[in-house]
């Protein structure tokens, strides 16, 4: 294999012949054949489609996150699991598929999917975190959900009728927000409904989802097949005007299905002459599957009502975790990690004894149904089993206030599980649940004082783990939405909440403090860059018109060459010749090449004489036609412990955008001192960059900490 | 045919539709291992035998152990409830394969080292010999087990076609024009010398372009039989030739 004699190289392709090639003919050559599925057999090879790429040559492009495996492969593309590094989570990564990447159409298609599940923030809908593009292929970063689908839920078994019934009204709710939205599904079907491995429903894929308004006839592109033909309405078939009704016909279907185990066949019979089930139930299913869109329901919520409401007078709901209706939800259970990343979490506090709050289900009791009541009953009954709970509750004063966290500890060593109360926009988002980890101020023993004076005294939230360990809450005001409320996950430094409450980013709710702390966290400027200090990396240099100004371009001169190169050779020869295909190859290259994040180093600072803080990294970033992104970076070096980087893959930059500001933070704990920070700006594809106004800077913590930030004049590294 | 959601592979396809191969036999009989079942679980794994072995040796182990391993886990294989290997993986043989392996590694190896050999175990009859030779013969770059993996796969599916291609040309007396136009499945469409190709056939050129192009059809047609061999869903069948393809393609 190594210093083997020479080996014969196939004389058409140049690859490397074995001796043992299937009958002594090359494996490329015999590849290149046509293999497709189409009986007529043309002259040219196909181009074969991509195969997925497998997660080491994916990881380059995306250095925020660890790509895990490959779920699967669909039509519009590729999903992976992935756990993105910074939160600590998992994350679907679904990638466009390549070959398209370069479709105008087909990238508008997921563009368009991408917004449209932005725009939807629902427990039952999937959550999107982030959209963009790397690589060369767009990338949408989705809530990973950690289950299946309705149709390997079903699998050999049909669904009890309860069991059916339990998923229909979820689903119904999240269809009624999409289409309040003006959002209509399209391709409502099994696949695209996922249950988690607590039974919660999810719906996913909104790749075709069309947003009402927009214009429908835009020709033949419209016309692709759009939904699965067994699920789609009857209008939809027809490519006649299609609406959210059309989204109620395929659960319709979907119901029908999971309860007699067939798809309605062209002559519809009712589901109880199938299966033993109430015949109330036909009525609701034959209502949804009218072949006008008139005669069917006409709103997803309706559907929701009536199948409720028989739902309510079935007996026994089965034990399994199917059970996933209505707003309260059973906490999900923890993964390994948590519950390591929780034990880990044991150095704050968790603490005080509570009882359920009384103003908190007075002031429900008007919003609730009868059966979300009982649901929160429930749940109430066994947090009050526990022996220690904390209870902050809202001011009655501000009723804006919500307060979310509780922790609770009982004698097993079990955490319950109570629901988010109230449901405040930043609990239903799906970035806080039942389950998550939250931040608090606060010593064990004191009543909790909000900075008005006021005295908190009960919440209700949702969490586990293991016996002894603490946490810290926050509260989360009311009417946060969904871009405001952060992501929170275990860590064991602050939680982002924490600080964005710290810094004022959370509104005009004043956070609950301790009595002893200091009005305000201080921020301390460590470093003003001005224009005058050189930036370390060449590849940046002053832009003439503008003032305190630097700039990056990473101009798409090369590619033009090469294109203009290639556009010479394929006059002359074809498509097959080794010179084209070289220089296809070039091009390809640098196409990767220029894909990749590229790390501008500008400035650094030694000993900024920071601990126990936040330090934050603040400039202006304006881009032209980046193909791309960009975003800052900061490194920190720790001596004798190594080094360690904060990233705003929040914050990216594409496109062209008037200045922006950006601001990351890396926290400090206590013994943690950098020696070194470097403040560095990553570019991954093409595009010009400008930066201005950077700044370095520390915010103080509370008053737990005795943090010492002595700002002195760095000198910037040359 | 529509495809299934993105987050999660569908469950097998009606199999209505579907021309019953191999692997969708295996699939099939699910909980209960019937004959047929063995059976062609038996003659996929004797067929695709040595992409596993290459994988194992590129692992680091000697020949011997290589085979050891090898034999330990298709004799496992054919035994035990294998079907509590990786639920995903279910839809290709491919991939169920080298999970099952890798999983085997994990788990199985140690503690089938301490079982003794022999006495009533099925082994099964593979060339270990020259599944090595083949392993050190090959000219392609230091790929990784994975990669080495994928790529013996592909060739060897490519052996597979050539081989029954070249039956079934035998079958019907036709082998020596067999011989003669298997090196014109590989040259370009413009680059076929008809008029010679004739004259060795004794035939008009007429027909030596109708023999050319029966040959590369049926080689199509056999390739792609011989992949949905070892898959269980049609939609499969397609996304699996592609992928071949593109292993093959690489070097």
């Amino acid at each position: 294999m190594n210093d083997s004699p020479k080996i014969p190289k196939c004389p058409r392709c140049g690859a490397a012949l074995p001796a043992n090639a299937p009958e002594g003919l090359c494996p490329r050559c015999l590849a290149a054949l046509p293999l497709g599925p189409e009986t007529a057999f043309t002259a040219e090879p196909a181009v074969p489609a991509k195969p997925p790429l497998s997660p080491e040559e994916l990881a380059p492009h995306f250095p925020q996150l660890e790509i895990l495996e490959c779920l699967g492969r669909g039509g519009m593309g590729v999903v992976y699991k992935a756990r993105q590094k910074s939160l600590n989570r998992l994350v679907a990564l679904k990638l466009l598929a390549p070959e398209r990447a370069g479709d105008a159409e087909f990238a508008k298609r997921f563009t368009r999917e991408a917004h449209a599940l932005a725009a939807l923030n629902h427990p039952h809908i999937v959550t999107v975190y982030d959209f963009g593009r790397a690589g060369g292929f767009y990338f949408l970063l989705m809530e990973f959900v950690d289950g299946v689908n309705l149709r390997q839920a079903m699998g050999a078994n049909r669904f009890t009728p309860e069991q059916a019934l339990a998923v229909v009204p979820p689903i119904c709710e999240a269809l009624q927000y999409a289409h309040e939205h003006g959002i209509v599904h399209r391709d409502i079907k099994p696949e695209n409904l996922l249950l988690d491995k607590e039974g919660r429903v999810k719906i996913a894929d909104f790749g075709i989802a069309k947003m009402l308004g927009e214009d429908m006839s835009t020709g033949v592109a419209e016309s692709q097949p759009a939904g699965t033909p067994q699920y789609m309405a009857p209008e939809q078939k027809e490519h006649q005007r299609t609406d959210h009704r059309a989204d109620i016909y395929s659960l319709g279907v979907v119901l029908y299905e999971m309860l007699t185990g067939e798809l309605p066949g062209a002559k519809l019979q009712p589901p109880s002459t199938k299966v033993q089930i109430d015949v109330r139930l036909d009525q609701i299913v034959l209502r949804a599957l009218e072949k006008t869109p008139e005669l069917r329901y006409q709103t997803a919520a309706e559907m929701r009502t009536q199948v409720e409401t028989i739902a309510q007078e079935v007996p026994a709901r089965p034990a399994s975790s199917t059970a996933a209706a209505g707003s309260p939800h059973v906490g999900k259970p923890w993964s390994p990690w948590r519950w390591f990343a929780f034990g880990a979490v044991s150095l704050f506090v968790l603490f005080l004894i509570c009882l359920l709050l009384p103003a908190v289900t007075r002031v429900r009791k008007s919003t609730m149904s009868a059966r979300e009541e009982a649901e929160e009953a429930r749940a109430r009954d066994r947090v009050e089993e526990a022996d220690a709970r904390v209870r902050l509750s809202r001011d009655a004063a501000q009723p804006q206030n919500a307060a979310i966290g509780i922790v609770v500890t009982n004698r097993d060593g079990q955490m319950v599980i109570a629901s988010i109360v109230p449901n405040t926009p930043a609990s239903e988002d799906g970035h806080l649940q039942p389950g998550d980890a939250i931040a608090q101020f606060g010593e064990p023993g004191k009543p909790m004082v909000s900075v008005a004076g006021h005295t908190l005294s009960e919440c209700v939230a949702g969490l586990r783990g293991r016996e002894g360990s603490q946490v810290r809450l926050t509260v989360v005001p009311a009417g946060k939405t969904k871009t405001e409320a952060y992501p929170l996950t275990l860590t064991r430094r602050l939680l982002p909440v924490l600080e964005a409450e710290r810094l004022g980013q959370l509104g005009t709710v004043p956070p609950l403090r301790d009595e002893s702390a200091p009005a305000a966290p201080r921020e301390i400027v460590i470093k003003k860059f001005t224009f005058d200090d050189t930036m370390i990396s060449s590849d940046t240099g002053p832009i003439h018109n503008a003032t305190e100004t630097w700039g990056m371009s990473i101009s798409g001169k090369e590619r033009n060459e090469l294109q203009r190169e290639l556009a010479e050779l394929l006059k002359n020869h074809g498509e097959q010749d080794p010179e084209v295909l070289a220089q296809r190859a070039r091009l390809e290259a640098r196409a990767r090449l220029v894909a990749q994040p590229r790390v501008v180093r500008l400035y650094e600072v030694s000993d900024p004489n920071v601990e126990d803080c936040t330090v934050l990294y603040q400039a202006k970033l304006m881009t032209k036609a980046l193909e791309g992104r960009a975003y800052l970076e900061m490194w920190c070096r720790f001596p004798g412990m190594g080094e360690a980087f904060s990233r705003g893959l929040d914050q990216t930059i594409s496109g062209s955008n008037d200045w922006v500001s950006c601001q990351i933070p890396f926290f400090l704990k206590k013994g943690e001192r950098p020696d070194l920070v470097r403040l560095n700006v990553v570019i991954e594809g093409e595009g010009e960059v400008y930066i201005k106004d950077i700044e370095l800077s520390a915010v103080v913590n509370g008053p737990q900490t005795g943090a010492s930030v002595t700002p002195q004049t760095p000198v910037p590294a040359k | 045919m529509p495809l299934s959601s993105d987050q999660h592979e569908s469950a097998e396809a009606r199999p209505a539709q579907f021309v019953t191969t191999r692997w969708s036999v295996v699939m099939a009989a699910r909980d209960k291992a019937s004959p047929e079942s063995q059976d062609a679980l038996q003659t996929l794994c004797k067929g695709y035998w040595t992409p596993l072995y290459a994988f194992v040796r590129r692992l680091g182990n000697s020949a011997h152990d290589a085979q050891d391993l090898t034999q330990e886990f298709f004799a496992r294989l054919l035994q035990k409830d294998w079907l509590d290997a990786v639920e995903r993986e279910r839809g290709r043989f491919r991939t169920f394969l080298i999970m099952a392996l890798k999983r085997f590694l994990a788990n199985e190896w140690d503690k089938a080292r301490a079982v003794r050999r022999g006495g009533g175990q099925v082994v099964v009859p593979f060339d270990t010999k020259s599944a090595e030779e083949c392993y050190l013969a090959d000219p392609g770059p230091a790929l990784s087990a994975d990669h080495l993996y994928e790529r013996r796969w592909a060739l060897t599916l490519l052996d597979q076609t050539m081989a029954r291609l070249r039956a079934e040309y035998e079958r019907d007396g036709r082998g020596g024009d067999f011989e003669r136009l298997k090196e014109y499945l590989v040259a370009e469409r413009g680059a076929i010398p008809y008029e010679e190709i004739a004259r060795a056939l004794g035939t008009s050129e007429g027909a030596a372009r109708v023999a050319v192009h029966r040959l590369r059809k049926r080689f199509r047609e056999v390739f792609r039989s011989t992949v949905a061999d070892t898959v269980s869903n049609e939609e499969d069948v397609e996304a699996e030739v592609r992928y071949v393809v593109e292993i093959l393609g690489r070097v």
